[in-house]
């Protein structure tokens, strides 16, 4: 038998290797931290409802980092993407219920890709252990199906152009504690599957540069679309899917060479680690920050400032070891793209700066709500705050070593600031705006086209059900004309004899037929 | 003799059942449930046999020349234990869903006798004795689809009959003519008309012809027309007749006849089986689609019932091992899955009188068991391991891949994202806050609920165990290898 075959439960294997360490306990922390924020900060009579659905989309997320085959990575994908719509819409308004569906639609796409691409590696590997997986369909004529699908699938996890609306949708409307764990953990997982699934090292120099391109593009626009945006949670959303097209840049990177490979999945768990505490914090921050008056409030906000620092990437930040670690990635390669994607990498930062002025401006705004002790979320956000400070600089890897080097070098430094001192320069600048361009504060509504495109697809579906209805009603009354009598035919064709009337013929005419 | 039983005695139940008339309802339920053991009983023992190598079966002569044959392989008596459990399930649940109905004699008299056809199309030994009882099924089942009597049944019930009598016209036309060409044809894995050579022209236009008449029951587009509006019959009609027996006897004809009649070499190099793979391809999206937009509980479980019969049809139509595997074992997951939602839907309309999802809400408290079981099957029939559903798409999709034929997987798993979208709503419609008080005592007539969590039940234990001896998994795969001679999985 091929071990392809579905073998019950049997089938599943959970082990733990170098690539799922990083991310479990990413992962681990992320959801347990959540956990405990959401049970102190929901009020009793909403925890049920909230953690029917929490604790699948939490055992999901982190058993998917120990996920050892194809069909146990889908299962865990499933059990944390499906449940999360219940997080979503957790507050029942129009809104929340509107990010659920658009958020279930694509994940419902998302999923339905990454099971095709494994079938295909299943049976061009005729195996289902993941690391067996990657390596033989790099050899395989459906090879760029595969990675197409792969990357498509991965691409609605992460947030990619055009989808980059799905990861502010989805914070937006949920609950602090959980959206916290959505922000920190649930994207990440497509950093996991870049690792697990992605070929290194095999595709053809296009794909790899098409990527990159696609995840620079993604880091631009987003943040474009991020500082344009209405709520502190909606610009972090968009912070996200601008740093995740810098995950999508090392992936890209690791696409097509085998000996930069290394250097680009070390990236990516540099960045999934920095990016996950930090944008968890910032979730937590802006709720802890609502909770808090006087001068701890002001101590709080003082606090944001070092998630916020490491995003952009500031010296000795966590940020600055990812920053780092992708810069050498992307250096390993050599051709036009790969050089100017190197030049443009810091100017990225520029976006990420920008958006987080407007984080702290909008966070700064929000009212207080001070009817639960601040005391629980006050201590958990800590935690995760020290984990942001630290984690990163310390993690036992290779990736970190060359940034650890240079943390203290001018130079590293000035480069790691400029693009944040840019972008104040340009919040300053724009108290002299023209009032047109201060107009264009929080036009994008967060989930952008994506907003547009459910839109669409409802009025279809009126326009649709508009037509059938009148259709309907020609069928009633073609139904109303049928005279009584038939119907008194019907009814006695009900009976028995009307059946074994027809079943007599219908054996006369076999009989016919066979003596012929 | 033993090979006629699981035809026979659900027959007797039904006859007996007639003769005991309308007001004895105790001796009615006592001979049906104990009918439905007997066959149960008796297919396993069938079933032993086969695995172990002997295939019980026996013919008698109907006319000269002109023989009625049964045989108890393990093609056959996958479908055959697939109705026969079933329909043990599906009484329990009818007895307390026609608790109040009238003319249950009949009522119960038919569906034994449906049963009995559907076990007589499953262990059928040629087209012929297949095409008798396939006949025979699609009389037995008018009295049931129009058994409420309202304008709107008898409607739906002639539409079903012209449907299934032109399909079964088609059909014999296909098996006579095949008769004249070919003699004998009895199913033999591989393939059965080794005899014929040449005549290419006429075996196409055979196949034609037997695929629309099994097409009508296997709601194949376009002639899917009759299942939408049957489901005006009461709900335990729906399950089991157009979730498991009548639409299942479509799908497991085709089966036959692409596996052990044509075999899948001969319907490759006729040409045939790639434009069935295509119809079937589009019944599955073009339904899906259409599910998304039911707002009738039934008819969206309809829809859906289409799509997922092609899954079937297309899977077998690949003639590639593993995906004619994977169609026949969602032969039997597929029955699971649906029976659970046609139970919820029967028990959700005779509870509450809901008929819509657009007045579910509430229901998630109201009725919590019930609709947890549904969510599993739905959940199931979108294919999220390690459910039962997984476990058929996973093969039909290997089997699509390694036949070639990336297209069909595509068209596997965007039917899963679809499937998705027409259950997800349902679920969510349930679980919004809404007009329905949490209930108290009891959710529904217990007869109604313990079926439905058994089978909801079922849905998570055949996914968990699928594959290992026994599982429909494995029983579809050693059934359906001699038809591709020497596979092994």
């Amino acid at each position: 038998m091929t071990p392809i075959l579905p073998a019950g439960i049997r089938s599943l294997t959970f082990s733990l290797d170098e690539t799922g360490t990083p991310f479990l306990i990413l992962f681990a922390f992320l959801w347990t931290i959540s956990a405990l924020y959401a049970f102190a900060t929901t009020p009793a009579g909403e925890r049920a409802r909230l953690f029917a659905y929490f604790v699948p989309s939490a055992l999901g997320g982190v058993t998917v980092a120990l996920a050892g085959d194809a069909i146990s990575f889908y299962l865990c994908f499933a059990l944390m993407a499906i449940p999360a719509w219940g997080l979503i819409t957790h507050a029942r308004t129009a809104e929340a219920r509107r990010a659920g569906t658009i958020y279930l639609t694509l994940t419902a796409i998302g999923e339905a890709l990454l099971l095709a691409a494994l079938v295909i590696m299943a049976v061009e590997a005729d195996s289902l252990a993941l690391p067996v997986l990657a390596e033989a369909i790099g050899t395989s004529p459906l090879r760029d199906i595969t990675v197409a699908l792969l990357l498509a699938s991965i691409g609605l996890k992460i947030g990619t152009l055009p989808a980059s609306g799905v990861l502010p949708l989805s914070y937006t409307y949920t609950p602090a504690g959980a959206a916290s764990a959505l922000a920190g953990a649930s994207a990440k997982v497509g950093a996991l599957a870049m690792l697990r699934l992605l070929p290194a090292g095999v595709m053809p120099e296009e794909w790899s540069y098409a990527v990159m391109a696609l995840g620079m593009a993604t880091a631009f626009l987003a943040a474009i679309l991020g500082t344009l945006t209405t709520t502190p949670r909606a610009v972090l959303g968009y912070s996200s899917a601008s740093q995740m097209g810098l995950i999508l840049v090392a992936a890209g990177v690791s696409l097509t060479s085998a000996e930069a490979a290394p250097l680009a999945y070390g990236a990516i768990v540099a960045f999934s680690l920095h990016h996950g505490l930090a944008k968890s914090a910032l979730v937590l921050g802006d709720d802890v920050v609502s909770r808090l008056t006087g001068r701890a409030r002001t101590a709080a906000l003082a606090a944001l400032a070092l998630p916020a620092l490491a995003l952009v990437g500031a010296p000795l930040t966590s940020g600055f070891v990812a920053k780092y670690a992708l810069k050498d990635a992307v250096h390993a390669l050599h051709g036009t793209v790969p050089e100017a994607v190197y030049a443009l990498l810091p100017w990225t930062a520029i976006g990420t700066a920008a958006l987080m002025l407007r984080y702290f401006v909008l966070t700064r705004e929000r009212t207080a709500e001070t009817h639960v002790s601040p005391r629980v979320p006050v201590a958990l956000w800590s935690l995760v705050l020290a984990a942001v400070a630290l984690v990163v600089w310390m993690w036992p890897a290779h990736w970190n070593v060359h940034a650890i080097e240079s943390a203290l070098s001018l130079s590293s430094m000035w480069t790691a600031l400029w693009p944040g001192l840019i972008a104040v320069a340009g919040w300053m600048a724009l108290r002299y705006a023209p009032r047109g361009a201060r107009r264009l504060n929080g036009i994008v509504p967060p989930g952008d086209v994506l907003l547009g495109l459910a839109a669409a697809v409802r009025a279809a579906d009126r326009w649709l059900a508009g037509r059938s209805r009148s259709g309907g009603v020609t069928a009633r009354g073609e139904r109303a004309d049928i005279a009584p009598a038939l119907r008194a035919t019907e009814r006695s064709a009900v009976a028995w004899t009307a059946a074994s009337t027809l079943f007599v013929l219908l054996v006369l005419l076999l009989v016919a037929l066979s003596t012929r | 003799m033993t090979a006629w039983l699981p035809m026979l005695i659900p027959a007797i139940a039904g006859i007996a059942t007639f003769a005991l008339g309308e007001s004895r309802g105790r001796a009615r339920n006592a001979v049906n449930l104990t009918a439905a053991a007997m066959s149960m009983a008796l297919v396993a023992r069938l079933v032993v046999h086969a695995y172990n190598g002997t295939v019980v079966a026996s013919t008698i002569p109907m006319l000269p020349g002109l023989e009625l044959g049964m045989s108890a392989d393990l093609l056959g008596l996958l479908f055959a234990a697939v109705a026969t459990v079933l329909w043990g399930v599906t009484l329990v649940y009818a007895i307390g869903y026609m608790d109040h109905a009238a003319d249950r004699a009949r009522f119960f008299g038919f569906f034994a006798l449906c049963i009995a056809a559907a076990n007589g199309v499953a262990l059928a030994d040629d087209p012929l004795s297949l095409f008798i009882f396939y006949e025979i099924l699609s009389l037995t089942t008018y009295p049931l689809v129009v058994h409420t009597g309202t304008p709107e049944a008898l409607a739906a019930g002639r539409k079903y009959l012209f449907y299934a009598l032109g399909g079964g016209a088609a059909l014999l036309v296909g098996v006579a003519w095949l008769a004249t060409i070919a003699g004998q044809t009895p199913f033999t894995p591989g393939g059965a008309l080794t005899t014929v050579s040449g005549r290419t022209a006429e075996l196409r236009v055979i196949f034609a012809l037997m695929v629309a008449g099994f097409g009508v029951k296997a709601a194949l587009m376009p002639l899917h027309g009759w299942l939408p509006g049957a489901m005006v019959a009461p709900a335990p009609v729906s399950s089991l007749l157009h979730a498991v027996a009548v639409v299942k006897a479509g799908v497991f004809g085709i089966i036959r006849l692409v596996n052990e009649l044509y075999g899948p070499d001969l319907a490759t190099s006729l040409g045939v089986a790639t434009p069935l793979a295509i119809l079937a391809a589009v019944s599955i999206i073009v339904a899906s689609v259409i599910a998304l937009r039911q707002d009738d509980f039934k008819r969206r479980l309809a829809y859906s019932t289409i799509a997922q019969l092609s899954y079937i049809t297309l899977g077998t139509a690949l003639c590639s091992p593993l995906a004619a595997a994977g169609a026949l074992a969602h032969l039997a997951h597929h029955a699971v899955m649906k029976i659970t939602m046609f139970f919820t839907a029967g028990s959700v309309y005779e509870t509450l009188h809901v008929k819509k999802v657009s007045q579910m809400p509430g229901l998630a408290r109201r009725m919590p068991l019930t609709m947890a079981s549904f969510a599993v099957a739905a959940f199931a029939l979108a294919g999220i391991p390690p459910l039962v559903g997984f476990a058929s798409k996973w093969m039909l999709g290997v089997g699509s891949t390694q036949g070639g034929s990336v297209w069909a997987l595509l068209v596997y798993v965007s039917s899963g994202a679809l499937a998705l979208g027409y259950m997800v709503p349902i679920l969510t419609s349930a679980l919004r806050e809404g007009d329905h008080a949490p209930a108290r005592g009891a959710e529904s007539d217990p007869r109604m609920l313990w079926p439905i969590v058994t089978v909801g039940v079922l849905t998570v234990v055949l996914g968990l165990t699928a594959g290992l001896p026994g599982s429909p998994v494995h029983w579809a795969m050693t059934a359906i290898a001699p038809s591709f001679g020497g596979w092994t999985p």
